[in-house]
């Protein structure tokens, strides 16, 4: 079986694009940063969480031949890679600010919702990505009590 | 630990991870200079097309953003930075369909979002969701979803998904409002 989702990945289209976007803007941390010869493992993380990184990949050679990395980015481009990554947040309004004062492309207002409350932005390459901050459930409420359902 | 070299935590400002001596653009692989000039030349043309889908989609954005507001073509153009005719032309090669059939089918998504989901009634849901006439929504409505917002409040759909989600996934498509007029033409 299986027992967390340790790693995922992002198209992107500069690495070092990347970097200025998910962790100079968006506060991410880069967990690794290795040559492996043919590519530049780039791997970033949110700070205090160290299960979970995201993989910031070039579409491109060896594992892609120009013509078929060009219609990754063409496509991703027109927002088409769909839904990219989602990040929980204490405070989405706030998030909301800092991203906007830093210049993040704000794709989707923040909205309330019967999960939370969430808005969506875009990566410098069109990728979509959400932050919410989700009502608490009855698990995170703790332990059921007496008198409490 | 990675094969390969060693793990950098730090957020490296030059973009040359630490130990490198040469910027990573340098360092790519090319193939033969004949090869090299035609793909500077591909690499180019991709770097236009990605830069106008990047406009053309935060135009779209615009438009499932502010589809309450009155939005016209010059506003959603200025967006993208690209002229009127240019825009209309662009958005409808990116996308399928013109920025005007693209907002009215945002609009009827989330009119029937509003039908399923709250008692509100018909007209201001219409007027909740941009447009200013009753008649135009409710032939809009038809046109796209094959019967009348009475109706589609009356079948009463339930919709699991994240609210964010169904807003990408029930904008009707073109391929769907066709079929379901043809059912609704078999079996009246």
């Amino acid at each position: 079986m299986l027992n967390s989702i340790n790693i995922s990945h992002i198209f992107v289209f500069d690495q070092q694009q990347a970097l200025d976007f998910y962790v100079g803007k968006l506060g991410l941390e880069v967990s690794a940063d290795v040559d492996l010869g043919v590519m530049r493992w780039l791997t970033v993380r949110v700070p205090g969480d160290p299960t979970r990184d995201i993989l910031l990949e070039l579409p491109g050679s060896p594992a892609m031949d120009p013509k078929t990395a060009a219609q990754v980015r063409e496509l991703i481009s027109k927002g088409a890679s769909g839904f990219a990554a989602g990040f929980t947040t204490s405070d989405a309004k706030k998030t909301y600010e800092t991203f906007k004062a830093k210049g993040v492309e704000i794709a989707d207002d923040l909205t309330e919702r019967d999960y939370g409350t969430d808005f969506g932005i875009r990566d410098p390459f069109g990728n979509h990505i959400r932050i919410v901050q989700l009502v608490p459930t009855s698990h995170q409420l703790g332990p059921k009590v007496e008198g409490r359902r | 630990m990675l094969p390969g070299g060693e793990i950098h935590g730090k957020y490296p400002a030059s973009g040359v991870p630490a130990g490198s001596k040469t910027p990573w653009r340098k360092r790519r692989r090319m193939g033969p200079p004949e090869q090299l000039s035609l793909l500077r030349e591909n690499h180019v043309v991709t770097l236009a097309v990605e830069q106008l889908n990047r406009r053309m989609l935060r135009a779209r954005d615009a438009i499932d953003r502010a589809y309450a507001q009155p939005l016209d073509i010059s506003r959603l153009a200025e967006v993208a930075h690209v002229s009127d005719a240019h825009f209309i032309r662009t958005f409808h090669a990116t996308f399928g369909e013109t920025p005007h059939r693209y907002l009215q089918r945002r609009r009827v998504e989330r009119a029937m979002f509003l039908l399923r989901e709250s008692q509100r009634n018909i007209t201001d849901i219409c007027l909740d969701v941009g447009f200013t006439s009753l008649g135009t929504f409710s032939r809009t409505f038809s046109d796209i979803v094959g019967e009348s917002p009475t109706d589609y409040r009356a079948r009463g759909y339930v919709m699991a998904a994240p609210t964010c989600f169904t807003m990408a996934w029930m904008r009707p498509s073109q391929e769907r409002a066709v079929l379901e007029k043809r059912a609704a033409a078999i079996s009246p």
